[in-house]
């Protein structure tokens, strides 16, 4: 029994992750397009965008797609239009006033979804050895609906990385897109520096990923879970229905078996 | 939200109706105490790569034996992981188990359990704010200040031996197993004493 007591006081050390803004914005939608800027050019990154398309379906599918207790569904989009300015512009996000401010600077034009592009300018990353920047730039209520990676193309630094820590770069940058922000915890994907041996999603990120996107049961995998969007008040589907009627029923019958077993206990000992 | 308490109301008046038998259908009560480890091989818990076996998660329950027929039980149970909190308690969360198996004796001393079960995990945020490293500065991001859940249904197989009144057994879960990029395994290592055996 010592080793009971023992247990209830010692457990795991816990780092916590962050949200983006106070206000714990995500997408509406569970399930996200990350899609290329079609125009985009990454010549100091050396990547093309076919190079750029290879490395999406895996940051999606070996992190952020992987969390069971988590409804979100990030896919590979393809290619999207042109977007102005994408590749050598001094991008803004629109609540970032000190970069308007600046003339040589402009709002990048919203965007649906996630968009990948590579871009030149410096102003946009704060040093050489930053390998991207992530800005949500369009949000309805407390709804993202756009935003856009920028991988930074001015400095040799991202070409210098393997396929798999460029995988984990783009998972990290996804993750601030859909809304979380840096944790302490280096065994983290939203841990600021990239790892070496980065594999998959640590805690923190798998809990904020399923804070942001929880999942409402998934039937083990059968239903998908999926956080369609419909116009009945949360928690009232006919599937959490079903479950909750199911679930008060079997602890009816049991409290009913408990009562009449500790009354016969009670009969016995009298 | 009406609609479930009319449904729960109605549902404890029935209570009487199931009590016209006097003889219970319930033949042990037992307590679980045990430690809970989540995503096994899935979760990278170190900076070069290592993934995570095992979790000290200390973990709570209580279940009951129903005989079936034969050597068959049916053994419905509540486990609760205790209170991890993170940062300060910025984030607590809670994870509870609404489980039933199916238990066959192969022995006296071997029980084999197959089942399913209900994952409600928890996360109550403190709100607050945080300043991380972000490339050469630093910026302010901030922690959840709601309270929201995840909801998965398990597949879930166990094995116990039964030792008198105590057993040991390893209860594991499997989500999302008709998704198999979403698949998950996490287990319990239970120590379990019986009250009424």
């Amino acid at each position: 029994m010592k080793i009971f007591f023992l247990l209830l006081i010692i457990s795991s050390p816990l780092f916590a992750y962050t949200l983006n803004n106070n206000f714990g914005a995500s997408f509406k939608n569970n399930e996200i397009k990350v899609y290329i800027a079609g125009n985009t050019t990454c010549s100091t990154a050396q990547l093309n965008i076919y190079d750029l398309n290879d490395l999406i379906t895996p940051a999606n599918d070996n992190f952020w797609n992987r969390v069971p207790t988590s409804n979100i569904r990030l896919s590979n989009g393809g290619y999207t239009d042109a977007i102005d300015n994408i590749n050598t512009g001094r991008l803004c996000a629109p609540t970032d006033n000190d970069c308007i401010v600046d003339a040589a600077a402009t709002v990048i034009p919203p965007v649906d979804g996630i968009v990948i592009a590579c871009n030149n300018n410096p102003d946009n990353f704060n040093g050489s050895n930053v390998l991207a920047v992530t800005i949500p730039n369009k949000f309805s209520g407390r709804d993202i609906t756009g935003a856009v990676i920028l991988i930074n193309d001015s400095s040799v630094v991202f070409a210098g990385l393997s396929k798999s820590d460029k995988i984990g770069v783009i998972a990290h940058e996804v993750g601030h897109a859909i809304g979380l922000g840096h944790t302490d915890d280096t065994a983290a994907l939203m841990y600021y520096r990239t790892v070496k041996q980065r594999k998959t999603l640590g805690e923190d990120d798998m809990r904020g990923v399923s804070y942001l996107y929880p999942m409402k049961l998934d039937g083990m995998g059968l239903l998908g879970g999926c956080g369609t969007i419909s116009t009945k008040p949360p928690g009232a589907s006919g599937k959490s229905l079903f479950w909750q009627m199911s679930i008060t029923l079997t602890i009816v019958i049991l409290i009913s078996e408990l009562i009449k077993l500790l009354r016969s206990k009670t009969r016995s000992s009298t | 939200m009406k609609r479930h308490l009319i449904f729960i109301l109605v549902a404890i008046s029935a209570l009487p109706a199931f009590a016209d038998d006097p003889q219970s259908s319930i033949k042990e009560i037992y307590f679980n105490l045990g430690t809970h480890t989540e995503y096994y091989n899935a979760v990278q818990n170190d900076d070069s790569g290592g993934l995570r076996k095992f979790d000290l998660a200390p973990t709570i329950g209580i279940g009951l034996g129903i005989p079936w027929k034969n050597n068959f039980h049916f053994l419905p149970e509540f486990n609760w992981v205790l209170p991890q909190t993170a940062e300060d308690s910025h984030i607590i969360i809670n994870t509870f188990m609404l489980r039933g198996d199916l238990g066959y004796d192969v022995y006296g001393w071997l029980r084999l359990r197959l089942g399913t079960g209900i994952m409600w995990q928890n996360q109550q945020g403190r709100a607050g704010k945080s300043t991380q490293n972000n490339g050469n500065s630093t910026s302010t991001f901030y922690y959840p200040n709601e309270n929201r859940s995840s909801l998965n249904n398990t597949l879930d197989l166990g094995i116990e031996t039964l030792l008198d009144q105590y057993s040991i057994r390893l209860q594991t879960y499997t989500y999302s197993i008709f998704k198999k990029e979403q698949r998950q395994y996490s287990y319990t290592i239970f120590l379990t004493y019986f009250w009424d055996k």
